[in-house]
């Protein structure tokens, strides 16, 4: 009986938890007249409340058709947001992972200062960095190209806080086996390093990914060009004339981190684990 | 094991995505480069709009005479047609000479008619002058003797009157004498008064019969110049009478206005009784019309109309209405045949009765042209330069309202795009191929859209069909 | 662990270097000019400070922030809490746990439509109070607006704390609940003298990275009210992108400066509690 309360109240949780992608799902195979009929109070074109169904009545694929085929514009800031993820994700991989193990596995002076730092710099909202950002960003005259998005992600320092967790998990021993054995430390960091602390490094992509996939308030403040802005910035201006389309945007802009998410979960889990608790 | 399975599984999913969003990019730029339109443009040039109006036309004469005759002459013959060329001298038809012949004793016979009444109407009148003449000297004698019958009537009855009146004057004294007497023996006695008494009393009675015989004297005269009076009036009246003159009659006048009139025909009938019947051409020219036949009696209008060649030639042609404002009289025209060209100025342009067309004339120069040849007429009309003028193919219309589309870079998602943007404007000349606006809130480099490959409205994306040269 | 420090700075290096040029210098930078008059030349002292601090903008954004992080963290840390610990005892409970976590992976874009639909004035949620009779509001035009913000506040953030005590919950051994239930103690008394003991230092990092958190919510914040939503949710993180768009170097300077040594505070508590783990 308790169990069976406590299910259903978590269950009603997580229905609000995944109520937006039903919400998109049904949205996006609806018609235009069905989502006017919907939701036209919120739009004003209607009186009385928004309503919803979980199910389209009349299925249809003609938004997302339209989307798909006379909507470059999407395609365009989808491709930029895969490439501001992907050129970050790289970096993040290729500058982060190292400084991790350099981090968790050495000792050497400054590493405690060096840490602190990168622990605050990850905690620091946009907000505060924003205006130091822009300003070198405007020195090296990157204002305005994917460069002022992706070169700064690289250096966020939260997939390094991530990685860090789970190479402190490395047992020293292993190492030490492998330096008897005549590995340089180089040899150890590919050889050791990096597959075992594989779920580390994945946890910080993926978390990265969902990070830098949502991200709104960088390409908002430094890409004036509307051809470089990520799909995030697809701002869902809805009207009545695109309400159907928006829908549709909207749904497949989520799909690709839906994906990432449920191909990762496991190491999302950890990752996010690994901040509350050392492995 | 079973969580890298999981997790494969899912990352399949995220490769079929990008596949899949990589070929419905494609697609969709593929679609995107057929549907967006494909324009032409080119900037706002500065640039006079010229009208040309050009007209067919035909060299024709400038003037037409019309021949005339003698009405009411039977035509035995018409000797030419229309359209045929007439030189000077040339017989156009001939009259029937008979009936010539008859027309012509016709006037002079009345002619003579009116001469005999006119001889006739003098021959009364005098003598109504004559009997006239005598009956005022009748009058006049009459006067005479009334008066001097009656002068005498008068000087009688006055002596009649001073006789009476000496009378009266005796019989006063008389009357006074014998009242003297009396009053000279007041104091004798009656008796001896009384026959004196008596005798004042009879020379009393005396004076009164001798005073009413005076006035009777007097009425008398006076009736008598008052009958004399009368009388003169009436004899006056009677010489004047036959004194005034007699009514004026214009009758003989009238008749030599006539008879000036039948001398003139006379003089042309003879005249053509001379030529036997023939009407000939004044001038060479061409025969426009003919107006009388074979039998018929000549009009007392043309009975041809003919072109003078002395006049010279003239282009007639035909414009539409709307391109008449862009000419004026006086403008100088370009006028074209086979091997021929001239300028000439357009005399006259007037509209076609059924107000359809504006018929438009030039003079031709002498020599330039042959009588109904073709002419093309052309006029190229310059406005002032205007600033701002763009191919009429960029003009567009929405109800009225003029506007055209600028071809403008905008940010967009794509990056930078040519968006068609409108912009109202007011045509202020046009003419088959240039349109002149009003270049406010048009920029001067600014490329406007003269021609899509399909319908382009306001925010659409276009692009820019490339140029060869420039 | 203390081979070669010349190998670790290596390893360091580059990363580091990213790190100053992108954030340490520009910062330093950030810090100079927050002491310089806004042209840029002339030294000022705390003039800026003082104007970010009297700044009505400012002061209205910084006591809406620090009531929504008071109402939102209790809130947030509860409901999370509880969800783990009953989750914790299923058994087939990735399902579930996905649920709560995919609000982490929605783009706020797209869900910012929902919010929309849900919390116009003829939306979703008064549509659903009317069949109950109930009366709406305008939800993102009155102080409601607020409400509106704590909610998707703790959706987005319900999997992830719950994620965090439940790897909490895992640290406590399964012998100290058994040993408890020899003794006769119930569920909700092993809830209150074995679990919630045993979680305090998880709790406190749990906090402090609730609250550093918690400054993201700003995008949901900015995408659904735009850059001056309703008074009541006029946070911080919109001051700074006014004055931002204003260019308004000094105060932005100053502000930032002042946030940043706010939250510098928390981050060394929350070391502190790592350390201590």
């Amino acid at each position: 009986m308790k169990r069976a309360i406590s299910i259903i109240i978590l269950a009603l949780f997580a229905l609000l938890g995944i109520s937006p992608i039903i919400f998109l799902a049904a949205g996006a195979f609806m018609g235009n007249q069905e989502i006017m009929d919907a939701i036209g109070p919120v739009l004003q074109t209607h009186h009385g409340n928004a309503s919803w169904k979980l199910l389209p009545k009349f299925p249809t694929m003609k938004n997302l058709v339209q989307l798909l085929l006379d909507t470059p514009e999407f395609f365009q800031m989808f491709w930029n947001s895969v490439k501001i993820t992907g050129g970050i994700l790289a970096g993040q991989f290729l500058f982060g992972t190292p400084a991790a193990w350099g981090l968790a596995r050495y000792s050497f002076r400054g590493k405690k200062v060096i840490y602190l730092i990168y622990i605050t710099m990850m905690m620091m909202p946009f907000q505060v960095t924003m205006l130091s950002e822009y300003l070198v960003l405007d020195q090296m005259h990157l204002l305005d190209t994917s460069a002022s998005i992706i070169l700064p992600g690289i250096f966020s320092t939260f997939s390094v806080f991530i990685i860090y967790r789970f190479f402190c998990g490395i047992p020293e021993e292993i190492l030490e086996a492998a330096r008897i054995d005549g590995a340089g430390e180089l040899q150890i960091f590919f050889r050791i390093g990096i597959p075992l602390g594989a779920a580390g490094i994945i946890s910080a992509l993926v978390l990265s990914f969902l990070e830098c996939w949502n991200m709104i308030e960088q390409p908002m403040t430094f890409l004036a060009t509307k051809s470089l802005w990520p799909l995030s910035l697809f701002l869902p201006k809805v009207d009545s004339s695109n309400a159907g389309v928006s829908l549709c945007a909207s749904l497949i802009a989520l799909l690709p981190a839906v994906l990432v998410f449920l191909a990762g979960q496991d190491y999302f889990e950890q990752g996010i684990a690994s901040s509350a608790v050392k492995e | 094991m079973q969580n890298m399975k999981h997790a494969t599984f899912w990352l399949k999913g995220l490769g079929v995505l990008l596949a899949a969003m990589f070929l419905f990019t494609v697609i969709s730029r593929a679609t995107d480069s057929i549907t967006v339109a494909k324009v032409s443009v080119s900037t706002p040039a500065s640039r006079k709009i010229q009208h040309a109006i050009s007209a067919e036309g035909r060299a024709e004469k400038n003037r037409e005479i019309s021949v005339l005759t003698q009405p009411d002459i039977l035509v035995r013959s018409v000797l030419v047609n229309a359209g045929q060329r007439v030189e000077k001298g040339d017989v156009l038809a001939i009259l029937d000479l008979a009936h010539l012949e008859e027309q012509f004793e016709d006037v002079v016979g009345e002619k003579r008619a009116l001469e005999l009444q006119n001889q006739a109407l003098e021959q009364n009148r005098r003598q109504e002058q004559q009997s006239k003449r005598k009956a005022a000297a009748r009058a006049k004698s009459d006067y005479h003797q009334i008066i001097q019958k009656n002068n005498q009537a008068i000087r009688k009855a006055r002596t009649a009157v001073n006789k009476a009146q000496r009378a009266c004057q005796k019989g006063k004294d008389a009357l006074r004498n014998a009242r003297t007497a009396l009053k000279k023996v007041q104091t004798e006695t009656e008796k001896k008064k009384a026959p004196l008494r008596q005798k004042v009393e009879k020379e009393k009675e005396t004076l009164t019969s001798l005073e009413a015989a005076l006035s009777e004297q007097r009425n008398i005269l006076a009736e008598l110049q008052k009958t004399a009076d009368a009388e003169k009036q009436t004899a006056k009246r009677a010489i004047e009478d036959a004194m005034a003159t007699p009514a004026t009659d214009h009758t003989d006048d009238i008749n030599d206005i006539s008879i000036q009139k039948l001398n003139h025909k006379i003089r042309k009938l003879s005249a053509l009784k001379k030529g036997k019947g023939m009407i000939t051409a004044s001038e060479g020219g061409v025969i426009t019309a003919v107006l009388t036949g074979v039998g018929q009696k000549t009009l007392d209008t043309a009975i041809f109309t003919m072109t003078d060649d002395r006049a010279g030639l003239k282009f007639i042609g035909q414009i539409a209405p709307k391109d008449a404002k862009y000419m004026s009289v006086g403008d100088t025209v370009t006028l074209e045949s086979a091997g021929n060209q001239v300028e000439a100025p357009i005399a006259s342009m007037e509209l076609d009765e059924n107000k359809e067309f504006m018929n438009v004339t030039a003079l031709l120069p002498a020599d330039t042209f042959s009588l109904g040849e073709t002419i093309s007429m052309a006029l190229v009309q310059e406005s002032e330069n205007y600033p701002c003028t763009l191919p009429l193919t960029a003009i567009y219309n929405d109800n009225g309202k003029k506007y055209i589309l600028a071809a403008e870079t905008e940010d967009t998602v794509l990056g930078k795009q040519q968006v068609a943007r409108k912009i109202e404007v007011k045509v202020l000349e046009q003419n088959d191929s240039y349109a002149a606006l009003e270049s406010d809130g048009i920029k001067e480099n600014s490329k406007i859209i003269t021609d899509a490959e399909s319908f382009v409205k306001a925010g659409d994306r276009i692009r820019l069909i490339e140029k060869e040269s420039e | 662990m203390a081979k070669g420090k010349k190998m670790g700075w290596v390893f360091v290096l580059p990363s580091f270097c990213g790190v100053l040029v992108f954030y340490l210098i520009p910062f330093g930078d950030v810090v100079r000019r927050s002491f310089l008059n806004a042209v840029g030349n002339g030294f000022a002292g705390l003039e800026n400070y003082r104007q970010v601090l009297g700044n009505q903008a400012f002061r209205l954004a910084a006591g809406n922030t620090a009531r929504f992080v008071l109402v939102c963290l209790p809130l947030l840390l509860t409901l999370s809490l509880g969800v783990a610990v009953l989750l914790q005892n299923l058994a087939r409970k990735s399902l579930l746990k996905s649920a709560y976590l995919v609000p982490l992976a929605i783009p706020a874009a797209s869900v910012v439509l929902l919010w929309n639909v849900v919390f116009d004035n003829a939306g979703l949620l008064n549509g659903l109070l009317s069949l109950f009779h109930l009366e709406g509001k305008n939800w993102m035009e009155t102080d409601a607006a607020f409400g509106v913000l704590v909610f998707s506040y703790i959706w987005k953030n319900l999997g992830y704390d719950m994620i965090l005590w439940l790897a909490g919950l895992q640290g406590i051994s399964k012998s100290i609940y058994e040993a408890a239930r020899v003794d006769g103690a119930g569920t909700w008394k092993c809830f209150l003298y074995i679990t919630l003991p045993n979680l305090r230092t998880v709790a406190f990092t749990i906090v402090i990275l609730s609250f550093l958190n918690s400054f993201k919510v700003f995008r949901e914040a900015y995408l659904v009210a735009g850059s001056y939503p309703q008074e009541r949710i006029y946070l911080l993180q919109h001051v700074f992108n006014n004055w931002f768009s204003e260019l308004s170097v000094d105060k932005m300077a100053a502000g930032s400066v002042l946030l940043c040594m706010v939250l510098l505070l928390f981050v060394l508590m929350l070391q502190r509690s790592w350390d201590q783990e």
